[in-house]
């Protein structure tokens, strides 16, 4: 019951914060692309921009971005 | 009739203040005037200074990325050449003006400047120069002719975006002026200059980047090594990357047959990456990997225990493995809004040839020595308005004898203040039948003038506990919370940039002694403490 609450909670959140992320579909004035166009306010590949850590993703299986097995949390095959 | 008040800036020593006061009749810029007027002496021109010229405005802005590349080349490119040549092809003298449109940050506009070696600077704080063009991004680039004394200034161009610097010498070359008289000089390609000296006419522009991790506990010490170098020419860009972990272990398990060690192992691996933009919207992209080595610590602590209790002679030995995989990915980005929009459709595929698990008994038992996975990824980024920008990334990967696991992650970055940036991340992992994931984090971004950053750092992950094996012993983890925080610095030069953070991270495993007892030492709860540095360089 407790999880069933939690796991709704979740997926509003998420499916929430997809929307007003989407919205976001029109073109921003010249005049107000200053602050969004700062290089720390722009997502980044870029290691002294991204806060991603390639280290971390060994540990936690759920957060791996790319790769085969360690993406896919296989463990009977490692 | 408008007004341009346009503010003096320091920098711009020839030309410091460009007062126009226009009138917009269709594609004429009828009665301009104009006013230049020095630091030092305050001196003043008339409107009539650009009778008989072709003048070039060049509007940019410090954060505008596609302006670092573009202005370096009008200023070279068009600027000094069309000097060199007193004039266009016709012998019509060219001017280039920059047009800065941020107010905010001038040092970092200082900053661009320096950078790009622009000349003849002259600011539009209120819009009110950018706005007679209609603008709605840059950079704006715009060729004025003045040659027609009566029609004033006739606006021959104008192009958001820079289509490079043929196209941009074709039409000031066109500008033959009332007499139509074309003056008898020597033809030269882009890419030469008239010394000789061979000049790029395209934006060319290397990248160096080199990055490492370390995580370090009492036992363990995980790291990581990147070193990158990128070349963009014109649309077309690759970089090659090359990367090293290393695993440095203190072994120790329950199991009565295995005999505590210390070692050490390491993972080789090479990326290229491709990308070409088909048109203004429509860019290509490709990923080539390959490596050799564990992929993670615990497959390399499961090896090497699998390898010690293979060796007891009353069981099978257990195989000699060389881990090692390839991946190959393809990526269509489509910018359906310059500046503020696109989507990015991906497949990726890899193949991993790995160390299988194992349970010894009269027979041993081995998994899977090789696993292909098929990743696709869908991935939208979004300026949502002037403060807040997004990111969105659907992953769903496929990998042999697992069902598929599904991955959603957004980010925002929102702007609190002009100096304030407070970046926001979460993500959710799913995999039937009971692997559940997911983290949010976030970091709060504090400028501290132009070029330094601090920021505070904090996340937390959680999953479930991945999906336990067929063998006996499982070795799968089971389920584990994570917190991270932290501090980091970045420093942002004229042509490179640094960043250090360091925080503590701590590992917390759920029942490792009952769900994976002879796994107990590789699942221990443990306090870690992890170090981030990174470096580029632009050249």
């Amino acid at each position: 019951m407790y999880n069933s609450i939690h796991r709704k909670i979740g997926w509003f959140v998420a499916m929430a914060w997809t929307c007003c992320s989407l919205v976001g579909c029109k073109a921003i004035p010249l005049s107000d692309q200053g602050l969004v166009s700062k290089p720390n306010m722009t997502f980044s590949d870029s290691p002294v921009f991204a806060y991603q850590s390639n280290v971390l993703t060994q540990i936690e299986p759920g957060t791996a971005g790319s790769g085969g097995a360690q993406a896919a949390g296989c463990t009977a095959c490692r | 009739m408008n007004c341009l008040n346009a503010n003096l800036r320091r920098w711009a020593k020839p030309l410091l203040c460009l007062l126009l006061a226009m009138n917009l009749n269709a594609s004429a810029l009828s009665g301009f005037q104009r006013e230049y007027r020095t630091a030092e002496s305050e001196e003043t021109f008339s409107s009539e200074s650009f009778q008989g010229r072709i003048l070039v405005l060049d509007f940019f802005a410090h954060w505008c990325a596609p302006c670092l590349r573009a202005s370096p080349l009008i200023e070279k490119e068009i600027a000094e050449y069309y000097l060199e040549q007193n004039g266009n092809m016709h012998g019509i003298p060219v001017d280039v003006v920059a047009v800065n449109v941020e107010a905010s940050s001038p040092k970092r506009t200082d900053l661009f400047i320096r950078r790009t070696g622009l000349k003849n600077v002259i600011d539009d704080f209120e819009g009110t120069l950018l706005s007679e063009f209609k603008a709605e991004s840059i950079p704006l680039l715009v060729v004025l002719d003045g040659t027609h004394s009566d029609a004033g200034l006739k606006v021959v161009y104008q192009k958001a975006g820079f289509e490079g610097v043929p196209q941009l010498r074709a039409v000031i070359d066109s500008i033959t002026g009332p007499s139509e008289t074309v003056r008898d000089i020597p033809v030269r390609s882009a890419g030469q200059s008239e010394s000789g000296i061979k000049t790029s006419a395209i934006s060319v522009e290397r990248k160096s980047e080199i990055s490492g991790e370390v995580l370090i506990s009492d036992d363990y010490q995980l790291t990581q090594w990147d070193l990158s170098y990128g070349h963009t020419y014109g649309k077309t860009k690759w970089d090659f990357g090359l990367g090293l972990q290393t695993f440095a272990l203190e072994m120790r398990s329950p199991d009565p047959f295995f005999t505590p060690v210390q070692t050490n192992a390491e993972r080789v691996l090479t990326q290229f990456r491709f990308s070409r933009e088909l048109n203004e919207v429509i860019t290509l992209k490709g990923q080539f990997g390959y490596y050799e080595g564990f992929q993670s610590h615990r497959a390399f602590w499961l090896h090497e225990y699998y390898q010690q209790i293979g060796d007891l002679p009353f069981f099978e030995d257990y195989p000699k493995i060389d881990p090692r995989g390839i991946q190959l990915a393809a990526q269509v980005r489509w910018e359906y809004l310059p500046a503020s929009g696109y989507l990015e459709a991906g497949y990726g595929f890899f193949r991993d040839r790995i160390a299988p698990s194992a349970e010894f008994g009269r027979t041993t038992i081995l998994g899977l020595d090789r696993i292909d996975s098929h990743m696709l990824r869908l991935a939208s980024e979004n300026v949502i308005n002037s403060r807040m920008r997004s990111l969105v990334e659907l992953r769903l990967t496929d990998t042999s004898e697992r069902q598929s696991r599904w991955s959603v992650q957004e980010s925002l970055n929102i702007a609190v203040r002009e100096q304030t940036v407070l970046r926001a991340q979460a993500g959710w992992t799913k995999e039937n039948p009971s692997f559940d994931a997911w983290f949010a984090a976030l970091t709060l971004e504090q400028d501290l003038g132009a070029s330094w950053i601090i920021s505070l750092f904090a996340r937390y992950y959680h999953d479930t506990g991945e999906i336990q094996n067929s063998l006996t012993s499982s070795n799968a983890p089971p389920g584990l919370d994570t917190y991270h925080a932290g501090f980091g610095v970045r420093w942002l030069g004229e042509r490179s940039s640094l960043r250090l953070s360091a925080g503590p991270y701590w590992t917390r495993y759920q029942d490792a002694e009952v769900e994976a007892p002879f796994f107990e030492d590789l699942y221990q709860s443990r306090n870690w403490g992890l170090f981030q540095a990174a470096f580029d360089m632009t050249f």
